[in-house]
């Protein structure tokens, strides 16, 4: 790069930020374990109209350390044909979904399987901050 | 269809952070995690660095004791899926003529011109998973 190099950073509006949450799969939710932020990876379906992330868990850390946290963080992120780079970050509350018929629903909407297996229970976050940028680069 | 989980080695994982081009950092921001993405560079001394110019990012890796990085991809067209985190604390690096190396080495620029300081992570665990299916 050179020094005349120049970015250009834009905040998203909510609806952009919802099309990426919708249009991604792959996500990371941010949680605190004993101290410390940790990230997992997680395939997520967007729900639209409530504007929440659902995904699947094992029973394990994510599960009950979510569950014990009042606010966790979810992430999606990517780079557009043209270089741009963006990401939209959630910050909100997550509970267990037990509803049969919403998670049949989920389970159809997911775009992949690799993680699915073996996990029983879902997440569900409840946005509370959304925000969302983009980052051009300007030669 | 049976899912399986593979555990990465320690030599996987600095191949996988040092050829991701981009990942994300977790810090406590007010109390509650915070995920920023990050054009990083793995060095084998540094271990992690990451230029940040943002405020909010910046502090909250510094102040708190712990920050934890990572990256993740898909392979064998979407039926694996691996991930590899770094937990530690972040140091800025001091040495100007480091942070000119490492930002030479970046493999995405954007956020380039405005981020001026460089934090890297001292780890304290590194593990890695690869996750895929089997019919």
């Amino acid at each position: 790069m050179t020094a005349k190099t120049r970015t250009w950073l834009e905040d998203l509006p909510p609806e952009s930020c919802a099309d990426l949450l919708e249009h991604s799969w792959l996500g990371r939710l941010g949680v605190i374990t004993a101290g410390h932020p940790e990230i997992f990876p997680v395939n997520h379906v967007y729900e639209r109209e409530t504007g929440c992330v659902v995904f699947p868990t094992g029973a394990g850390t994510k599960l009950h350390t979510a569950l014990s946290s009042t606010l966790v963080a979810f992430e999606v992120d990517g780079v557009d044909e043209d270089g741009a780079g963006w990401s939209v970050m959630m910050v909100g509350s997550a509970e267990e979904e037990t509803d049969p018929g919403a998670i049949a629903r989920f389970t159809g909407l997911r775009r992949s399987d690799w993680a699915l297996s073996e996990r029983s229970h879902w997440l569900r976050i409840r946005p509370g901050k959304v925000t969302g940028r983009r980052i051009y680069l300007v030669e | 269809m049976t899912t399986w989980l593979e555990h990465l080695s320690d030599d996987e994982c600095r191949e996988r952070l040092a050829s991701a081009a981009l990942g994300r950092i977790a810090v406590m921001v007010d109390g509650h995690p915070e995920i920023f993405p990050v054009n990083h560079v793995y060095d084998p001394t540094l271990g992690v660095a990451f230029p940040t110019n943002d405020r909010t990012k910046l502090h909250a890796a510094l102040e708190w004791p712990w920050i934890s990085f990572e990256v993740d991809g898909i392979e064998d067209g979407g039926e694996a899926g691996w991930s590899v985190l770094v937990v530690g604390h972040a140091l800025e690096v001091a040495d100007p003529a480091v942070c000119d190396d490492l930002r030479a080495r970046r493999h995405v620029r954007w956020g380039a011109a405005s981020d001026h300081r460089w934090l890297h992570i001292e780890a304290t665990k590194m593990t890695g998973r690869r996750i895929s299916y089997v019919l």
